[in-house]
């Protein structure tokens, strides 16, 4: 085997999708609501 | 009511948001994230698992972190008090009985944290040679043939522990905001090292294989309810909640603090990393099994053989720098595992400090103290026995008895919505009546039924076919014992201190 089956790549890119973007957007709004703490 | 002085308040408060986030991504990301994750994946349907994962991560993970830093946040208390200040002063048993489980299971965590220490150093010389197995139950742990038989003392775990209980002593005796300034450094650092060894892996033959071993997804696992059950287990596991540990973080923040958001970075943080560490476990593996010819199904892949048998069999493999990779898997865990532990023994530090006005120093010594004698049972040859037991009855039971304890106390007996209000109140974007519903009737029924399933299997069989007693002694009694202690501690009159801004 020399390269991931498509399915896999699949399930890859949803994971990264929910969880990256996810953190990234949640991220974003805490620093778009400048808070201290 | 005694008010703390004003340079303890400002020792024990996060200095900043990023700080208390960082504690508490810190105090998830544990060595769960790197030895359990990938393995409960792989076995539960690859890819197919992450659909069930972010479901159970969505539906209790966060909810659960929510009411946690909800009632830390507002009681201001560490757990016993947060419990006896919101529900009633006859709860507080249910705050002392959630610090003391984080303890006990801190007793072996440690452990195994000194475990990763010899093995850094060893990784040097890669000294475990041909036969990783037969170094680490053997020569590294003197593994005795039943744990009946102690054996003696293993003086490099000896040392391991005691280098370890002293480094907790000096994070904690100063209060969260040194937590804080240290998770500052270490989760970026042991990230960085997480990167290369994903990096390192990825470019190995046999990598893909071990890759498309994790991720390919089989969809007819989700018809199956143990794969459901196996992902709510692992999200309840991996984010850190029932252990008082984000109520006890949570009661330092400022009064206007983000908990909703904060929540949502934290689970997000932790399954994350799990998902990210597999790439570092799988592509190895997936080269072990290239190099070895053995099929990847038939390698070890997870808990400590993960760890330091079939992980090192697999460094002493590679075509260059061996010794230095070694190193970075074995610091990297080191720092995923310190930081969770730290948080696990800083409830009860936090809590006797609270409720006795002892200084927080005379508090955390004391613990640390009690903790490190404690933990020599598990130092010796046949600490793996017992730290086996003992790690499934406190897992399997005890943090999940605490978990429906505080969904059905905080849900039932107290009124829910005022937490949700709090939340709402302080946070960024509000929580609908979902979460309610999550807390009230979701997560208590899952996780009833994953107590039923682990009452009936071991009820089936003896734990790993243990004599009874063994069982008893090293599994049922420290549970019933810090239930019954929990009590005890209410019972003792104490001087009640409030945290303040």
């Amino acid at each position: 085997m020399n390269s991931l089956p498509l399915s896999a790549i699949a399930m890859l890119i949803f994971g990264a999708t929910v969880l990256y973007g996810g953190l990234v957007y949640f991220l974003y709004r805490a620093l778009k609501a400048s808070k201290k703490c | 009511m005694i008010d703390i002085s004003k340079e303890e308040i400002k020792e024990q408060h996060w200095h900043s948001r990023s700080a208390f986030v960082m504690a508490a991504i810190a105090s998830a990301v544990g060595l769960g994230n790197v030895w359990r994750f990938p393995y409960i994946a792989a076995k539960s349907g690859g890819g197919a698992f992450l659909i069930a994962y972010f479901i159970a991560l969505f539906t209790a993970g966060i909810p659960l972190l929510i009411l946690e830093f909800s009632l830390g946040h507002m009681s201001r208390g560490s757990p016993p008090t947060a419990f006896a200040k919101t529900v009633g002063k006859k709860w507080e048993w249910a705050g002392w009985f959630t610090v003391f489980a984080p303890f006990l299971i801190t007793l072996y965590y440690i452990v195994v944290i000194a475990w990763c220490f010899s093995y850094m150093l060893y990784s040097l010389d890669l000294r475990w040679g041909a036969n990783a197995e037969g170094f680490f139950l053997s020569n590294f742990l003197g593994l005795t043939s039943g744990p009946e038989i102690l054996g003696g003392i293993r003086i490099p775990v000896l040392i391991g522990l005691i280098m370890l209980w002293f480094l907790i002593f000096v994070i904690l005796y100063k209060g969260v905001g040194r937590i804080g300034k240290i998770c500052l450094i270490l989760v970026p650092v042991s990230t960085i090292f997480l990167v290369i060894m994903v990096v390192r892996g990825l470019t190995l033959p046999g990598a893909i294989e071990g890759i498309s071993y994790y991720l390919t997804p089989n969809f007819s696992a989700l018809l199956n309810y143990e794969v459901w059950l196996s992902a709510y287990a692992q999200v309840f596991f991996s984010v850190g909640v029932a252990m008082g540990i984000m109520i006890t973080y949570a009661a330092f923040l400022p009064r206007k603090s983000d908990l909703s958001n904060n929540a949502f970075i934290t689970g997000l943080a932790d399954a994350g990393t799990s998902f990210f560490a597999a790439f570092a476990v799988f592509s190895i593996i997936g080269y072990l099994s290239f190099s070895s010819g053995i099929g990847i199904e038939n390698l070890g892949i997870a808990g400590p053989h993960l760890a330091f048998v079939t992980y090192p069999t697999g460094i002493s493999l590679l075509p260059f720098a061996a010794a230095a990779f070694g190193m970075i898997f074995y610091i990297a865990l080191q720092m995923v595992g310190i930081t969770s532990a730290f948080s696990m023994v800083e409830p009860i530090s936090n809590s006797v400090n609270m409720k006795w006005r002892v200084s927080k120093t005379k508090a955390t010594a004391i613990v640390c103290v009690i903790g490190f004698f404690a933990s020599l049972i598990f130092a010796t040859g046949s600490g793996m026995h017992w730290l086996q037991i003992l790690d499934h009855f406190v897992a399997d039971f005890a943090l999940v008895i605490i978990g429906l304890m505080e969904c059905i106390i905080l849900g039932y007996v107290y009124k829910l919505y005022r937490l949700r209000q709090h939340a709402n109140d302080v946070s960024d974007f509000r929580i609908g009546r979902w979460w309610d519903v999550l807390i009230k009737f979701v997560t208590p029924v899952i996780l009833i039924f994953i107590l039923a399933v682990a009452f009936y299997e071991n009820i089936r069989a003896p734990y790993m076919g243990f004599p009874v007693w063994v069982i008893l002694v090293g599994g049922v009694l420290p549970i019933v014992a810090i239930f019954l202690l929990s009590f005890v501690f209410m019972k003792v009159k104490g001087k009640e201190v409030e945290v303040k801004e």
